[in-house]
């Protein structure tokens, strides 16, 4: 789905993923992977999506494997669970990576980026 | 290439921005600290030492007022209360109860906790291991604590009967991974190191030291053992709770 940055031609923007790089869709995989699971309310609300443009930028996710919802009715309020998949972690790390890549390569800092969301391409088992 | 470095940079420090608040949203660890906290404090009148008398088993007779008793040969982790072979001790018996109970009930309540929180925040977060881990070292402990006579590895870590500490550190110290919290993860392991100290040495020598242990003369002497690891949860949690307030705060009113 990603290449590493420098993969191909060495532009780092080589590297930016079309359905992860769109701001809202990076900001759901971002969500989702600090939380193990989160709802479509909380997520509508953070980033100031309508419930229609929510749905729509899931769908995408969803179909690129990227996330899983999980409808369900919690006493008779239905709601919707959204949890990011392996691939979706990967896509995520390989975005902010090309990201940190971009913003390097231009301040010509010839060392990887500084921990710039925190989201780092090691295990993140442990945060700021 | 200028345009898609700041157009990066933007991007990075929008969802440094999102991270920061799901991470204030979803930590609950407070709550756990407080409540370990408490079940803490609450063994401590289980650890006043006790005389052994004629009712206390393991303990007879022997004529011209000498009472003779027989002496426990294994290890009491939690202090012996379920081994049938249980014989005197200066320790408060029901020290393994209590353990037993409270602690299991206090990790009931954090994961009720974490359920209502994720519910009405929005934001599940992944606590079950962190149970996993405290109920598991909790039934581990208790089962050699009713087989007084096998005695386990690292015989001066149980003597004092402080074990269950251990096991608290521990379930903390996972919800701290579970967390990814930097600071969480620090004051765990102090709270594993304060465990350990319980367990191996009498923390009224601490007191002594800074002219104090004249509160705990007596049979209150293993109190200081328990009394500061609980404050050290219950001041932690309470610090941690007020600190949360505040990074939400700063995270809602944060630009994204």
């Amino acid at each position: 789905m990603t290449s590493s940055p420098d993969e191909a031609t060495g532009n780092p923007t080589d590297g930016l993923d079309d359905i992860v790089h769109q701001r809202a869709r990076l900001g759901i995989l971002t969500i989702a992977h600090e939380a193990h699971r989160v709802e479509f309310g909380y997520l509508a609300r953070n980033l100031g999506l309508t419930a229609g443009n929510l749905a729509q930028h899931l769908r995408v996710l969803e179909e690129a494997g990227l996330v899983r919802t999980d409808k369900v009715f919690e006493g008779r309020r239905p709601r919707t669970w959204v949890s990011i998949t392996g691939p979706g972690r990967r896509a995520l790390l390989d975005e902010v990576a090309s990201l940190k890549a971009i913003v390097s390569r231009v301040e010509g800092v010839a060392a990887p980026a500084q921990p710039g969301a925190g989201i780092t391409a090691t295990s993140p088992a442990l945060g700021q | 290439m200028t345009e898609n470095k700041t157009e990066a940079a933007r991007s990075l420090a929008w969802a440094r921005a999102l991270r920061a608040r799901v991470r204030a949203a979803r930590s609950g660890h407070w709550f756990a600290l407080v409540v370990f906290g408490v079940v803490t404090l609450g063994s401590m009148p289980f650890y006043l030492l006790t005389v052994p008398s004629v009712s206390t088993p393991g303990c007879h007779p022997a004529g011209q007022g000498v009472l003779s008793c027989a002496v426990r040969g294994g290890v009491a982790p939690l202090g012996g209360a379920f081994d049938p072979q249980m014989a005197a001790s200066t320790l408060g018996r029901w020290a393994t109860v209590y353990w037993a109970l409270a602690v299991a009930a206090g990790f009931a309540v954090v994961v009720g906790y974490y359920r209502r929180r994720a519910r009405a925040a929005g934001l599940q977060s992944r606590v079950w291991p962190a149970v996993a881990v405290g109920v598991g070292l909790l039934g581990l402990v208790v089962a050699v604590d009713r087989h007084g006579a096998y005695v386990p590895p690292f015989p001066d870590l149980w003597i004092r009967g402080t074990a269950a500490l251990l096991v608290v550190a521990l379930g903390i110290a996972a919800l701290a991974v579970l967390e990814r919290s930097l600071p969480f993860a620090a004051f765990a392991l102090g709270f594993v190191g304060l465990a350990l100290l319980s367990c191996l040495y009498d923390d009224v020598n601490l007191l002594q030291r800074v002219g104090m242990a004249g509160l705990f003369e007596g049979s209150a002497n293993p109190l200081p053992n328990l009394l500061l690891p609980g404050l050290y949860l219950l001041v932690g949690g309470l610090c941690s709770w007020a600190g949360g307030r505040r990074a939400r705060r700063a995270a809602l009113s944060g630009d994204l």
